[in-house]
């Protein structure tokens, strides 16, 4: 077992169980945001997915989607027909040598499709995405520049390698005679870029001899290394040929180790994304509004398609309210990832808590699923996971009040903590000046349309508008937080309207909501 | 910007009563003005009934109070309008009233007694006809039934029935008032008898209690904006004669006066600038140039004439700070007390009232405030309602009455 | 005319009948429509965070800015909360100074000189073009539905008279329509309080539905998206109808391009 089989193994076993243990995720997790039910089997229109994904119709962005193309052009040939040539290329075609064209010049060709496309994707994500991008973003750009870039290396250090040429020399043309092999070692030296340590002869008649000698034992098998022309080109640097066989070496245990080490992390985060984006799209099925009801292992494979692209949350509706209150969840790529995280049962409360405020600031405007590259149905995910959440007890800062009554705020209030807390907004409810004038009319309760829907204020509401300006003219405003009023009022401004003495009694409700929730992010630590 | 003929500047009794005579007589009327003291309202038209205040001499007549009012305050606003002008602008006033749902009733030439909620009775003209069995119940001294709801603070029947020790005849009930507990608010429990399955609920409840009375009083909450068609239907229901109380204010009197003036001027062709109140006033020879509203929403008028019925201090009318009063929209001289410490007098209950409340703009016998020389600020300017000087309404019961009567001589003498 | 259109978060997924009436509605007047990419008016968030509702708000009225245009919204409650943002910043120097700060990170001019109109508005200014382009007068009895956040805080939002509005009625007129007068045309039609307390904002659309119903209209017309995905709740008691619709069929466009589907015609079979 050399090292090759052992990687090759152990990659393939990472790659494949974690792969396994992915897809089986698509089914757990969709099943645990289920609870709404979910319209039958449906057609998927297979034709429109296929064009989704062969066209890259969904991917936007210039950069984005010319590095895209570039890249897949590029690397899906290496990977079957350079990477897998063993099982691929071999078999289906009887004379196929690495070393050989068309299959040379493809490699760098191919090579540096990818690498063109490598170098867009980068300079999108260091222009653009910045602020958005995260290890596994880096590490899989890393990984594949890698790649690539060692491939590269790789095969001009074999151009240059002395020990390769011996040992080549000493498998294909072991009877050489010490001229001989000179003559074909000035060959190579001059045509091909090998670089040797002893001093070759250059004269006319030398090198003619190592041609036809090239063309009895090597041409079979190797095309003139110019047709590499990326790695050829890159033979031209200066290493002593002691540096090259060592740095063969080290490239070799480099390029594989790095496509071993791409391979195993294919089931890592945004690695699968190739396969779960792919599948994603296809069940889309071109799709451009949302479906909602998703079945759950639709909806689970929603979670796990993400690309990290970020057009979402670069298009957000409610970026302006993340530039304000920094709650990273308000964003759609970070709360898909935390909801995924949360369907794993691997949040912690406070990271559960963040992640229910940001789903609950989410106004479901579509925007984010038009946008999203890999086709995922957000707009499902956003409406079923607030309800869930919800279900859940985490329903955002309403919910939370509700849970206790007026009384157990008002104590809890009033045990010193609202003094560090403080005015809030526009300090209405501290200032006297907003209600000097209250005479207690009660005309503010009077027009008000919850009131008048109430069986029984008292009960259903715990106080009254003007019960609520008289508290807080007496600075208890401990009292007035918790009361059901302050949350179930609609906002209407009727109470404001008709108040014949100037007092903002629909500002001040608003204001008191806008502290409930300062409040509670600070009690659950997230502020 | 728009012109107009004619800017009334408030919205209580005098200015919904001067936008209403100056559409009626062709004129474009724009009428801007907050929510001010009529939410106060108790629904009756005063027109005068006691005089001198510090006797407290209570008139039958209150035109024959009228004519000794005139000769012993020269300087109250009722001697700048005659009885037939009086007469004429009740008239056409709840004549408006009654095509929006509120209709009033009074006897000519007289004072009629109805009852409060703190169980006095009080002397006005004319009276909402929701009232008018409750006048007869107690001028008969009829067996009659007071009834009133746990929860709402205010009317209490028993209050009624112990200070009125003439009236044998009156009993007393609390009842539950039906889909509403807790806490209630005449201005919901008014709303939610538009509803006929409501009065039913109602009637069930208290027909038990009724079987040997000939009158039923209510607070008033019955209906909102067609309380003739809510009370004949409750007398049908209970077979009785059905009479409304006004609690203690704020009582929906307010509101539903406040809903009859924004439903039926509009089709008048009268533009309304609701909740705003004139910021600047500009006055030239062709007219007025007002900003109504302030900030961003303000918005600019111009009118040929105006009339400044803005109220008192609960009207913003008139603005007091600890030593002077002024007035708000043209500061006009304000006559007034010479200095703060004579404003009150040191008992609150004082039979001859207090000094400030007489405060207010003085005019000239066509109702135009005067400037500080004596003479009309502008020709075209007018006054009308509390804002005057010289009357004291709370305490002369004559508030609604003077308010309506001054803007109807103001409309005509322009 | 020109706008910059704003539809608001709830037009695309849960009502683009409503975007989509709007705009065939203004292709047919003339009304050109920019489409800048806006983002939330910051009205559900101003219930959290003040700063964050008054900046969504002051950050799409900069890009209308920009582009020289004003605002246009079919929806009131986005419109309510554009001329709150407005007001708050004129009597509060703290926070015009962070919203500066904030518009200026991102490059956007301060909000001068935009103003913010609502689609009714916008009809109402044009309304004898209007009333003139009708070409299937609507023989309907209308209750009209004015709802509250672009009605009140008058003093704010400068919509129409707050106690005596007139301008949906005059707009429903000119597509031949009566329009009644019915109790509860001014409440709230009890949208805000969805997700929040269901119980409330059921009583309260039921009960403005009932009042609708009993003034004897045929349809309930609204003018916002909020009121209409309430109203459209409830399929029994009377029909409610976006006033998109209503004018664009009086203008002759298809019920199609509309949004309507056939089925959702009987209203119309009134006529």
């Amino acid at each position: 077992m050399d090292f090759f089989s052992i990687g090759l193994a152990l990659a393939c076993l990472s790659a494949v169980c974690g792969t396994i243990l992915r897809v089986r995720k698509w089914f757990t997790r969709g099943k645990a945001m289920a609870g709404s039910t979910h319209h039958g089997p449906r057609s998927l229109r297979w034709a429109a997915g296929l064009a989704d994904l062969i066209l890259l119709r969904r991917t936007r962005g210039g950069l984005r989607r010319r590095g895209h193309a570039l890249l897949i052009l590029g690397f899906l040939p290496l990977l079957f027909l350079h990477a897998m040539d063993g099982v691929v290329t071999r078999p289906l075609f009887a004379a196929y040598e690495p070393t050989l064209d068309p299959w040379q010049f493809l490699r760098n060709l191919f090579g540096l499709v990818s690498l063109a496309g490598l170098a867009l994707l980068l300079w999108n994500r260091t222009a653009r995405l910045r602020p958005l991008s995260a290890a596994q973003d880096w590490a899989l750009l890393a990984v594949v520049g890698g790649i690539l870039v060692s491939g590269f290396f790789l095969e001009s250090l074999k151009i240059m390698s002395e020990a390769d040429f011996t040992r080549m020399a000493d498998d294909y043309f072991p009877e050489a005679e010490s001229g001989e092999l000179l003559a074909l070692k000035a060959y190579w030296a001059a045509e091909n870029g090998a670089r040797f340590s002893v001093f070759l002869p250059t004269a006319p008649e030398m090198l003619e001899q190592g041609a036809e000698l090239h063309e009895d034992r090597c041409a079979g098998c190797h095309s003139p290394t110019s047709s590499a022309f990326v790695s050829r080109s890159m033979a031209a640097l200066p290493l002593s040929p002691a540096m090259a066989d060592r740095g063969r070496a080290a490239f070799w245990y480099l390029h594989v180790g790095l496509a071993f080490l791409g391979l195993s992390l294919l089931p890592w985060g945004k690695f699968l994304h190739p396969l779960s984006t792919g599948a994603n799209l296809l069940v889309r099925g071109g799709s451009r509004n949302s479906q909602a009801q998703n079945p759950p292992p639709a909806r689970g494979l929603g979670l796990d398609a993400c690309t990290r692209c970020g057009q979402c949350s670069l298009h957000c509706s409610v970026a302006p309210i993340h530039t304000v209150m920094g709650n990273a969840d308000i964003l759609p790529m970070d709360k898909l990832s935390d909801l995924r995280r949360h369907l794993d049962a691997r949040l912690s409360p406070v990271e559960t808590g963040i992640l229910a405020e940001g789903s609950h600031i989410c106004t479901e405007c579509l925007r984010c699923t038009e946008f999203c590259s890999a086709g995922i149905d957000l707009q499902d995910l956003w409406m079923t996971s607030k309800q869930m959440l919800s279900k859940a007890g985490r329903a955002g800062v309403d919910g939370e009040i509700r849970k206790s009554t007026a009384g157990e705020w008002a104590r809890e209030f009033a045990s010193g903590r609202l003094g560090a807390i403080g005015g809030t907004g526009a300090g209405l409810a501290d200032q006297a000046e907003s209600f000097w004038g209250c005479v207690q009319c009660t005309t503010c309760t009077g027009v008000c349309p919850v009131v008048a829907v109430s069986e029984d204020p008292s009960r259903d509401l715990d106080l009254t508008p003007q019960q609520i300006m008289n508290l807080l003219r007496m600075g208890l405003k401990s009292q007035t937080l918790g009361a059901r009023m302050v949350w179930s009022c609609a906002t209407c401004y009727k109470c404001q309207e008709h108040c014949p003495q100037d007092v903002p009694v629909a500002d001040i409700l608003y204001e008191l909501r806008q502290l409930g929730a300062e409040v509670l992010r600070e009690k659950e630590g997230r502020s | 910007m728009k012109k107009y003929d004619v800017m009334v500047i408030g919205s209580g009794f005098a200015g919904m009563a001067a936008a209403l005579f100056a559409a009626r007589r062709g004129l474009s009327v724009v009428q801007a003005g907050a929510t001010g003291g009529i939410d106060f309202s108790t629904g009756f038209i005063d027109l005068l009934a006691v005089h001198p205040i510090a006797e407290q001499k209570v008139w039958e007549d209150p035109f024959a109070a009228l004519a000794a009012l005139r000769r012993d305050l020269p300087a109250h606003p009722f001697c700048r309008v005659s009885d037939g002008e009086i007469r004429l602008a009740l008239e056409e006033f709840t004549s408006f009233l009654g095509e929006h749902g509120l209709c009033y009733r009074g006897r000519e030439g007289k004072n009629t007694l109805t009852l409060t909620a703190a169980g006095t009775m009080k002397p006005t003209y004319l009276l909402p006809c929701t009232a008018w069995s409750g006048v007869e119940a107690w001028e008969a001294k009829a067996p009659a039934l007071l009834v009133d709801f746990y929860g709402l603070k205010g009317l209490s029947a028993r209050q009624i029935a112990e200070v009125r020790g003439d009236w044998p005849g009156l009993r007393t009930a609390r009842v539950r008032f039906p889909g509403m507990g807790g806490e209630l608010y005449p201005e919901h429990m008014a709303w939610s008898m538009a509803d006929p399955a409501r009065r039913e609920e109602l009637s069930k409840t208290v027909a038990p209690l009724a079987a040997d009375v000939q009158y039923i009083g209510f607070p008033a909450i019955l209906g909102m904006t067609d309380t003739g068609a809510v009370l004949s239907h409750m007398q049908e229901l209970l077979g009785k004669k059905v009479f409304e109380i006004p609690t203690l204010p704020p009582s929906i009197a307010g509101p539903r006066l406040r809903a009859a003036f924004d439903r039926g001027l509009p089709p008048l062709g009268v533009r309304t600038c609701t909740q705003k109140l004139i910021t600047r006033a500009v006055c030239s020879d062709e007219g007025f140039q007002f900003t109504a509203g302030s900030g961003s929403t303000s918005v600019e008028l111009f009118a040929h004439s105006a009339i400044l019925a803005s109220g008192r201090f609960f009207g913003k009318g008139l603005k007091a700070d600890r030593h002077s009063i002024r007035e708000a929209v043209f500061d006009l001289p304000v006559t007034q007390p010479e200095n703060r410490s004579l404003w009150h007098r040191p008992g609150f209950f004082d039979p001859r009232g207090h000094e400030v409340n007489q405060a207010g703009i003085e005019t000239d016998n066509l109702l135009r405030p005067l400037d500080a020389d004596g003479q009309p600020f502008h020709p075209r300017l007018r006054a009308a309602g509390a804002i005057l000087a010289h009357q004291d309404w709370m305490r002369m019961k004559c508030g609604a009455g003077l308010a309506i009567a001054t803007a109807y001589k103001a409309v005509i003498s322009l | 005319m020109t706008y910059a259109y704003f539809p608001g978060c709830k037009i695309p997924h849960h009502l683009p009948e409503h975007g989509q009436s709007v705009e065939a509605v203004c292709a047919r007047l003339g009304i050109a429509l920019l489409k800048p990419e806006f983002a939330c008016c910051g009205y559900p968030i101003r219930h959290e965070n003040r700063d964050a509702s008054v900046y969504s708000a002051l950050r799409n009225l900069a890009m209308a800015e920009s582009l020289g245009h004003d605002l246009m919204t079919p929806c009131k409650c986005c419109y309510g909360n554009f001329q709150q943002a407005r007001h708050q910043t004129g009597n509060d120097e703290k926070l015009k100074s962070r919203m500066r700060n904030l518009l200026d990170e991102e490059g956007l001019p301060w909000p001068e000189a935009v103003r913010v109109r609502h689609f009714l508005q916008v009809l109402d200014a044009e309304r004898d073009a209007v009333a003139a382009a009708v070409a299937h007068p609507l023989e309907l009895k209308v209750a009209c539905h004015y709802g509250c956040h672009a009605l009140r805080p008058e003093n704010i939002t400068h919509f129409d008279d707050p106690l005596a509005p007139t301008i949906f009625e005059r707009l429903i007129a000119a597509t031949g329509a009566t329009p009644l007068n019915w109790e509860l045309r001014l409440e709230c039609c009890g949208y805000p309080l969805r997700g929040r307390d269901e119980r409330i904002s059921d009583l309260l659309m039921a009960k403005k539905l009932v009042s609708a119903q009993a003034s004897g209209a045929d349809v309930l017309a609204t003018a916002c998206t909020y009121c209409q995905l309430q109203f459209g709740r409830d399929e029994g008691r009377i029909p409610a109808v976006l006033f998109s619709q209503m004018l664009g069929l009086a203008l002759g466009l298809a019920p199609g391009d509309l949004g309507l589907a056939d089925a959702a015609l009987s209203w119309l079979g009134k006529e």
